[in-house]
């Protein structure tokens, strides 16, 4: 058997490493969200904190929180790089990082009991900065580990697909607790007193030690199992290396460029709770609103991979961008023609559906771009640096986020009029219809706006069609030079 | 390969043994968390929530939800199922009405009820739901038809003019502030002055504060458990049985500038590892009578 077509995975590894990703992304989906409503609605209920400024500060803290992560996102890849032991130079971030992250991010939803804003203000700054460092310092590597599980680089693939599919689906899996959580509760206290207990935040306490003892155990399940087998050399990259190399390249740079411009297409995330509370019912119905979307997405990668069988990356990417900024629209323009009432729910559903296709077109088509970027790179300088490429733009894609989780809450908190509920026997307070109105923008024509935003950079990319063809066709040629001049010197 | 071995039963030892002790630290946290947030295991706690909410708010409907009446009930279900069901007629559409209309009625309905309301409160108190939710919406669904020309009804509009009702007593004693719509600057509240403020100025704050407690002693509890309404509590899906302990309160209201203005005598009765006020054997009407 040729060395490329060796298998090197037990058939258990790439299940267990699919597992490690699903336990991450358990937690990490779940934080986010989750965190927010409980700093806005619980942390600090019945303190008399002025509900703007609250507001005001939660918009902070996610964003200060988001260039943190960015920041961390760069610094852990270069620790890792330089990370060498037994296990590799991966794992150990991982397994061990797992531990901390998990009670840091219990921590998150054990407000300090204080009449001080300040001292609030300070609590709720550190802990999500913590959480936010030793977040990354998990997932990043955790998302790695697909480049050296295997140097085949077919099984390689298999892996990494099944593994992101359990990823994707253990970022809604929080959304699955809270309601599980939530009628455990209800049976063992009443209904009534759930309902009390509810209003103190109590089940998203109970969810979030949920979610990190899952995150551990599957974590620990991977860690045990899986082991690194591709040789890697210790790198010695800079911060600054790493920032260079994506601002000189400009194709890489515009791929990286969607991802800032498109920053508000998130915000639907933040709103995406409250509309389940205020359309559906509950917010244990999150579930119920994202998943209409979530498969949309599925179907989307589906889709998006046939259609860049007829067109190039460009045109795929700046076509979902048209058809995601309609989809939306169309929602919008249903869901105010019906109102904010029961009617809505079964045609919002399927519309989000339609709208969750997009998401198909910003999961894949990037991730081909730099791969192509990385090739031109390396035509353009004989260098290969797949990971500082991926490393800048996962840089652009934390900024992006920190923006988001400043938008989103500022739109919601603060924009929407959004009130908060007093009464610690009752979770969310009914809103007024302009509220309401407002939530359904920023779930619909706000993200349209910035799905159309970032297509405007990839107008300018340009690694396609016959340049494209010439960058392949070119490489593989040095690339047989090379290994002739090589088998020669043997 | 015997090193091999070795560390991969190294990594297992670490995975299992981190597992375990994140396992109870999350337990440790969630637990310390839950015990310390949720009131239901406090009898204390239990006891001024509920003396509070009232004298703070005049709010003896949301004061309900610490209460055995709510032990096996969500406290809405309750009121669903024993005072608003007979009511409901949603197989039928409603009345399409404009936004303006639609408001004005609502005005209407609202303002006639605060007045019966308050007329209920007076007649009969809190510590007899039985009568308020009964006379409530024995004479709202009638008044609701009547002005909006719709035999349409669901317990929602009733759970809406009921506790826009409750808010309304609210405001009658806290007072309210001016307030204007944040987009068009329209004035959507005046500012008015409450009865709390009338009597004690507009710097009053009300505090409750346990001045004597006692824990019932077994005979005395099993006293206590005969002395309760058996048809009451077969209402609330449990009986004296259940309950496993008594604590007895004397709760003392006072006001910053005026000293102590009242007193409230209370009982909690443990069920399970939760206390709940017993609504059965308390009077409250003194509470009502503070402004």
């Amino acid at each position: 058997m040729a060395e490329g077509q060796k298998k090197y995975m037990k058939k258990s590894e790439i299940i267990t490493f699919g597992i490690g990703l699903f336990g991450v992304a358990l937690l990490t989906g779940w934080m986010p969200d989750y965190t927010t409503t409980y700093f806005a609605d619980f942390a600090f209920k019945g303190k008399g904190f002025d509900q703007k400024t609250m507001a005001n500060i939660i918009t902070t803290v996610f964003t200060v929180a988001g260039f943190v992560g960015a920041f961390c996102e760069l610094i852990i890849g270069i620790l890792v790089d330089r990370t060498k032991t037994k296990i590799g130079k991966v794992k150990p971030w991982i397994g061990y990082g797992a531990v901390p992250l998990a009670i840091i991010s219990m921590l998150v939803f054990v407000a300090p009991n204080t009449s001080s804003m300040t001292v609030a203000v300070i609590w709720m700054f550190v802990i999500y900065a913590l959480y936010t460092a030793l977040s990354c310092a998990v997932e990043s590597p955790s998302n790695c580990f697909g480049a050296l599980c295997s140097p085949n680089p077919s099984e390689r693939s298999d892996a990494i697909s099944i593994a992101s599919f359990l990823r994707s689906v253990g970022q809604s899996g929080g959304q699955v607790v809270l309601p599980v959580v939530g009628a455990i509760m209800a049976l063992a206290m009443g209904k009534q007193q759930f309902k009390n207990a509810e209003g103190q935040g109590l089940d998203l306490v109970i969810s979030t030690a949920v979610c990190a003892l899952g995150m551990v155990i599957f974590v620990m399940i991977f860690f045990a199992n899986n082991k690194e087998r591709v040789p890697y050399t210790n790198e010695k990259v800079s911060l600054a290396e790493s920032l260079k190399l994506v601002f000189t390249n400009k194709n890489l740079l515009m791929v990286s460029l969607t991802k800032f411009t498109g920053f508000g297409r998130g915000v639907y995330g933040t709103v995406s709770l409250y509309i389940a509370i205020y359309l559906l019912g509950s917010k244990g119905l999150k579930l119920a609103l994202m998943l209409p979307m979530g498969i949309g997405t599925a179907v989307g990668m589906l889709i998006v991979q046939q259609v860049l069988k007829k067109l190039s990356t460009k045109q795929t990417f700046l076509l979902f961008c048209g058809y995601g900024a309609l989809s939306l629209f169309v929602l919008f323009v249903v869901s105010k023609s019906i109102g904010f009432r029961s009617e809505l729910i079964i045609p919002f559903l399927i519309i989000n559906f339609f709208c969750g296709l997009q998401h198909g077109n910003t999961n894949v088509t990037p991730n081909i771009m730099i791969a192509d970027c990385v090739d031109e790179m390396e035509w353009k300088t004989g260098k290969r640096q797949e990971g500082l490429a991926y490393a800048g733009y996962g840089f652009f894609a934390k900024i992006s986020s920190a923006l988001t989780k400043g938008f989103g809450p500022w739109l919601v908190y603060t924009w929407s009029k959004y009130q908060v509920s007093t009464d610690p026997n009752v979770a969310y307070m009914d809103q007024s219809d302009s509220t309401l109105s407002k939530f359904l923008i920023i779930y619909t024509l706000i993200p349209a706006i910035f799905v159309i935003l970032q297509g405007l950079p990839i107008l300018f990319y340009d690694n396609v069609g016959e340049k494209k063809e010439r960058i392949t066709r070119e490489l593989a040629e040095r690339r047989a030079a090379a290994a002739d001049t090589s088998a020669a010197a043997e | 390969m015997a090193e091999k071995q070795k560390k991969e039963g190294k990594t297992g030892l670490f995975a299992l043994a981190s597992t375990i002790i994140v396992a109870v630290i999350l337990v440790v946290i969630a637990a310390a968390t839950f015990v310390s947030k949720y009131t239901g295991f406090n009898s204390d706690e239990v006891a001024l929530a509920y003396v509070d909410t009232i004298v703070q708010s005049g709010d003896g409907y949301n004061a309900y939800k610490n209460t055995i009446l709510s032990k096996n009930y969500k406290f809405g279900d309750f009121i669903r199922e024993n005072y608003m069901n007979q009511y409901v007629n949603d197989d039928i559409d409603d009345v399409e009405l404009d936004s303006e209309t639609e408001a004005e009625y609502l005005d209407k309905l609202y303002g006639e009820m605060y007045n019966y309301y308050v007329e209920l409160i007076d007649t009969y108190g809190y510590d007899n739901y039985d009568m308020i939710f009964s006379k409530y919406f024995e004479k709202m669904v009638p008044l609701r038809k009547e002005i909006f020309k719709s035999e349409y009804m669901d317990t929602e509009i009733m759970f809406s003019a009921f506790e826009s009702n409750v808010a309304s007593y609210k405001d009658s004693l806290t007072g309210t502030e001016v307030t204007y719509d944040e987009n068009t600057k329209v004035k959507l509240t005046d500012k008015t002055i409450g009865k709390y403020e009338e009597l004690f100025g507009e710097d009053y704050k009300l505090t409750c504060k346990i001045s004597d407690m006692k824990a019932l002693s077994d005979s005395e509890t099993e006293q206590y458990k005969k002395n309760m309404p058996s048809d009451i509590l077969e209402t609330y899906k449990m009986t004296a049985d259940d309950i496993n302990a008594v604590n007895h309160y004397i709760i003392t209201i006072s006001e910053q500038n005026s000293g102590d203005i009242e007193t409230q005598e209370i009982y909690t009765v443990k069920i399970g590892k939760t206390w709940y006020v017993d609504n059965t054997s308390i009077d409250t009407t003194a509470l009502y009578k503070i402004a």
